[in-house]
């Protein structure tokens, strides 16, 4: 048994042999003295004595030896000449050795790659205080299971009543207009309710949070910046603290800056205190407070889901009105913030893992074939007494230099290939630009690098350790067959690669193809030379016929430019986040009107101007809005074409039906006019929801997308857009102006992103599996070299030698696709939700990635195949 | 030499080198001077055969060592007895006192 003491001991002995040497040295050279001085004492003169003391002592050198044994210094300098004749091994075969470390560095850069993401994204804790116990509170419709965020009345009455959660807190999100040097522009933000920052408990970087008197009406106007913000628009002037900002025409001092990588609730860089007032508490429809709380010490998240669904049941008794179909959702932050980023970045460390196990397989491979080859010089130095367990250290040695240099490589290219992922990656995986390689990234790569030394070792190392090595010098040809039974291992190893590869390609297959079709499906828009800009009318025009009117005018001032075509404004726009209320509530002409909870929801868009033309919408049947439709006018609506199927199926056209639409606590009977095509609003993706679509000049909401088409390109459209509405009103920002175009490409971000990291793992196996297969198919043939010079010496024809060498690998290979494709369909649920109009047994790319394997394979085989028709009969036999 | 010696009996001298620094910490020669005296140059340690057995002591942590200066002011890697090492002292000398008394009743056997 080894004690601690003994471990500390020997562990001394690994970091300190040369003090410990000295330590025996020192020791048996005064012995000596000692002995000599004694001797001389007793009168013999001083060099006899000095060889009485020698002799009387004995072996010196071997008792320095064993004291030196005793001490635990011998397993390193056997370790050291491990490494000498390794590393002296390695030198000899440099393209394997460059074969083995590159192959391994490219695993190893994919595996800390995706660590440090998962590491990043997935492993740290949020930058929050006691962030595992934060919990975001939504509220959930009972009927449909609809998710949505609280309004002021219920948050104040869950604020009141829970005793599982503490510092209830709301974030609300709202702009205000921020003057610059520059103009205007808007300042998005999240108003905040009194216990906001001391639930998230993140001390501000500058300055300080808000102070409880700063929510009370009335109080001086304060703000806190965030990192991007105080960056970008204060030149990361750390003298900002005290300073005043104009936002909204009014003065707002900044009392604080929040350190980087703070972003709660995401999205918004600025936080200004909400205040609450005795009219909000009578606000109980749903919609846009984001509330967030602290569990309390000892209870769990179901405790608080328990509680809080209890509390929202007390709510529908009380308020039936508004509350009866109301449930509540507790949701850990975490879950909340990482969504479906976790189950993204679970393929594809499933993914990595996948080929990391093929790169070792192929060092397996390499170092075996190698080992193989050397066969004679393990016998030898078996024969002169090295014991198996010595021959087995040295092949795990080499495997482990093999390792140290691929590892060293791969995290060198992982630096570089975070560059690229931070790039490219998806927005939606939140803190992407807080990756780094760090020490625990480093400490990953280690590890990953012993395992890779045991895994790509472990064959080699034991197949030396067998020892069956007497044959190799029996046989004393030229060279060594290795065997029908590490024949067979090596093959295993590349039948095993092509699995692995198989699996890899048919996911970036199914991904591929579902991107493909997501690109073919038919949008209802179309989004080349559109550009878009939104503004926020509310606080410029107050009165609804203001806004009807600014509309009006920003329209038909867009609509003379020469490089516009079309012009249109929505409150709804497709591919972009919600700007304002897009839920309304309606009931068909006849239908008894439901209860007050039950009328069914629709999506509703507020749009003016040539809105459909914009974006090339079809219409189907009936007419658009136009000036007939005014504030004055019937009212009226239009409804897409999901909208018509559903609630008029048999009566089509719907047209000159009438429906009762309820909007913002208002009920309004309009007349259908007009059935337009569907959109995917939500994304490619997304299957079409009914909606209907309201004329802005009878409900004239302040929240508007501008949608300008341009006669030639998006870029134009945008600068002509951003000039008139500046001209029309240069008090009002344009915010997020850019084209519909790259909000489509951001919308396919994240599943272009995981398409291409699978397909670079996928083709990086593909070549390993490949080089697998040739290391064997060309051992193979090295070892039949004899064989094949008979049949040459008797008249066999080039072309049976090539399908002889080319037929043993591609059976391999074909064996390996079946297993790899039955793998794959087993394993193919962990791309179903990633998936469109794609099925995971999609026999399409099941056989495209048939078809490639083998044609790499064949690619593969025939290099050695060829080798084989020039081997010349005399050389083979003379051999 | 007038007197016959004896050589050692297989382990016995880690029990020796326990027993003598049990008296005092030491280094290495003042053991085997020691052990000569105090056997009455009946007990031949052959003096190299020592060291390992010291390593082996103190890596089991029954002794522990450490340099001091000699009365002649020299440097000296002196001995001394741990804890554990006055325990296995006491086992192996009641250990050894059963195994002399057997053999010496078995010699007795007439």
């Amino acid at each position: 048994m080894l004690t601690p003491h003994a471990a500390w001991y020997r562990l001394r002995a690994l970091f300190q042999k040369r003090a410990v040497t000295h330590d025996v040295d020192a020791e048996l050279a005064f012995h000596i003295d000692m002995e000599t001085e004694r001797l001389v004492a007793t009168g013999l003169d001083r060099s006899t004595a000095r060889a009485r003391a020698s002799r009387q002592f004995g072996d010196a050198t071997r008792v320095r030896e064993e004291c030196l044994d005793e001490r635990g210094v011998r397993p390193i300098d056997d370790f050291a000449q491990d490494l000498r004749i390794g590393a002296r091994m390695l030198r000899r075969n440099p393209s394997v050795t460059a074969v083995s470390i590159i192959t391994l560095a490219v695993g190893i850069a994919a595996a800390t790659t995706i660590f440090s993401v998962i590491d990043g994204v997935l492993l740290k804790p949020l930058p929050y205080e006691n962030a595992g116990r934060l919990v975001t509170i939504r509220q959930r419709a009972i009927s449909s299971g609809a998710l949505d965020d609280a309004g002021p009345g219920d948050f104040l009455d869950w604020q009141e009543r829970t005793r599982t959660l503490e510092h209830l807190s709301a974030a609300v999100p709202y702009s205000m207009d921020h003057r610059t040097n520059q103009g205007m522009t808007s300042l998005p933000m999240w108003l905040v309710s009194s216990d906001f920052f001391t639930l998230v408990g993140t001390p501000a970087r500058l300055g300080r949070t808000f102070q409880p008197d700063e929510f009370r009406p009335g109080s001086d106007r304060v703000v806190v910046l965030g990192d991007g913000v105080w960056r970008e628009r204060f030149g990361a002037d750390s003298g900002v603290i005290g300073r005043t900002v104009t936002l909204d025409g009014a003065p707002f001092v900044i009392v604080g800056v929040m350190p980087r990588g703070f972003a709660w609730p995401p999205g918004r860089d600025a936080w200004v205190p909400l205040t609450i007032t005795a009219d909000d508490r009578q606000i109980r429809r749903g919609g846009w407070w984001s509330v967030l709380g602290r569990l309390r010490p000892g209870t769990t998240v179901e405790g608080a889901q328990r509680e809080m669904s209890m509390i929202a049941s007390d709510l529908a008794v009380t308020y039936p009105a508004t509350n009866r179909d109301r449930g509540v959702l507790v949701t850990p932050l975490e879950d909340a913030v990482l969504g479906d980023a976790r189950r993204a970045l679970s393929m594809l460390a499933a993914a990595v893992v996948l080929l990391l196990i093929i790169a070792c397989a192929n060092v397996a491979n390499i170092v075996l074939g190698r080992s193989i080859a050397r066969a004679r010089e393990f016998a030898i130095r078996g024969a002169l007494g090295a014991r198996p367990s010595r021959l087995a250290r040295q092949m795990l040695t080499e495997v482990l230099l093999i390792a140290v240099a691929g590892t060293t490589l791969g995290v060198l290219v992982s630096t570089w290939a975070l560059d690229v992922v931070r790039v490219l990656g998806p927005r939606d995986i939140p803190r992407m630009d807080e990756l780094a390689i760090d020490a625990r990234v480093i400490a990953f790569a280690s590890v990953t690098a012993i395992l890779v030394t045991i895994a790509a070792g472990a064959l080699p190392a034991a197949w030396v350790a067998r020892g069956n090595l007497g044959e190799a010098l029996k046989e004393g040809g030229r060279t060594s067959t290795s065997g029908p039974r590490t024949r067979g291992l090596r093959s295993a190893l590349a039948i095993g690669q092509v699995t692995l590869a198989t699996m890899l390609l048919v996911g970036a297959g199914l991904l591929a193809r579902s991107l493909v079709s997501l690109l073919r499906v038919q949008r209802g828009y179309d989004t080349t030379n559109v550009a878009v800009g939104t503004v926020q009318a509310w606080q410029h025009y107050r009165d609804p016929a203001g806004r009807a009117e600014f509309v009006r005018q920003a329209v038909e001032r867009l609509r003379r430019m020469p490089q516009v075509s079309a012009v249109g404004v929505t409150s709804s726009l497709p591919l972009s986040p919600s700007i304002g209320a897009h839920e309304a509530n309606f009931v068909l002409e006849g239908q008894a009107p439901p209860a007050d909870g039950e009328w069914p929801p629709v999506h509703l868009a507020i749009i003016a101007g040539d809105y459909f033309g914009a974006l090339k919408t079809p219409l189907h049947r009936g007419r658009l809005f136009d000036d007939r439709d005014r504030g004055n006018t019937t009212p009226v609506v239009i409804v897409n074409a999901a909208f018509a199927q559903r609630h008029y199926p048999r009566q089509t056209p719907a047209l000159g039906r009438r429906v009762t639409v309820r909007f913002m606590g208002t009920d309004v009977v309009r007349e259908i006019v007009g059935i337009v095509g569907d959109m995917r609003h939500e994304g490619l993706h997304a299957v079409p929801k009914p909606t209907i679509f309201v004329p802005h000049a009878q409900s004239p909401t302040g929240a508007l997308n501008f949608v300008v088409r341009g006669e030639r390109d998006a870029a134009t459209a945008l600068r002509a857009l951003r000039a008139e509405l500046t001209s029309l009103n240069s008090a009002i920002p344009v915010e997020d102006p850019t084209t519909l175009d790259s909000r489509l490409d951001e919308s396919l971000r994240a599943r272009r992103f995981h398409l291409a990291l699978l397909l670079t793992f996928s083709l990086v196996a593909l070549v390993l599996a490949a080089i697998g297969v040739y290391g064997v198919v060309s051992h193979a043939t090295a070892e039949r070299t004899h064989e094949i010079g008979v049949r040459v010496a008797l008249g066999a024809q080039a072309r049976s030698i090539v399908s002889t060498v080319m037929s043993s690998g591609l059976t391999m290979v074909a064996l390996g696709v079946i297993l790899g494709a039955i793998g794959a369909a087993a394993a193919g649920r962990a791309l179903s939700g990633m998936l469109f109009e794609t099925t995971t047994h999609d026999t399409v790319t099941y056989a495209a990635v048939a078809l490639v394997i083998l044609a790499t394979s064949v690619l593969a085989t025939a290099v050695p195949a060829m080798r084989a028709t020039r081997i010349h009969p005399t050389e083979a036999l003379r051999g | 030499m007038a007197r016959s010696t004896v050589d050692l009996l297989q382990g016995t001298l880690d029990l020796l080198i326990l027993k003598t620094l049990s008296v005092e910490p030491m280094h290495g020669w003042g053991i085997t001077q020691r052990l000569q005296s105090t056997s009455r140059d009946v007990l031949q340690v052959a003096q190299g055969s020592l060291y390992p057995a010291l390593h082996r002591l103190e890596a089991r942590g029954l002794i522990a060592s450490s340099w001091a200066v000699t009365e002649n002011n020299r440097q000296a890697k002196y001995y001394r007895l741990t804890a554990a090492g006055r325990r296995q002292l006491d086992e192996e000398t009641a250990t050894w006192r059963r195994y002399a008394e057997a053999v010496r009743l078995v010699l007795q056997m007439t």
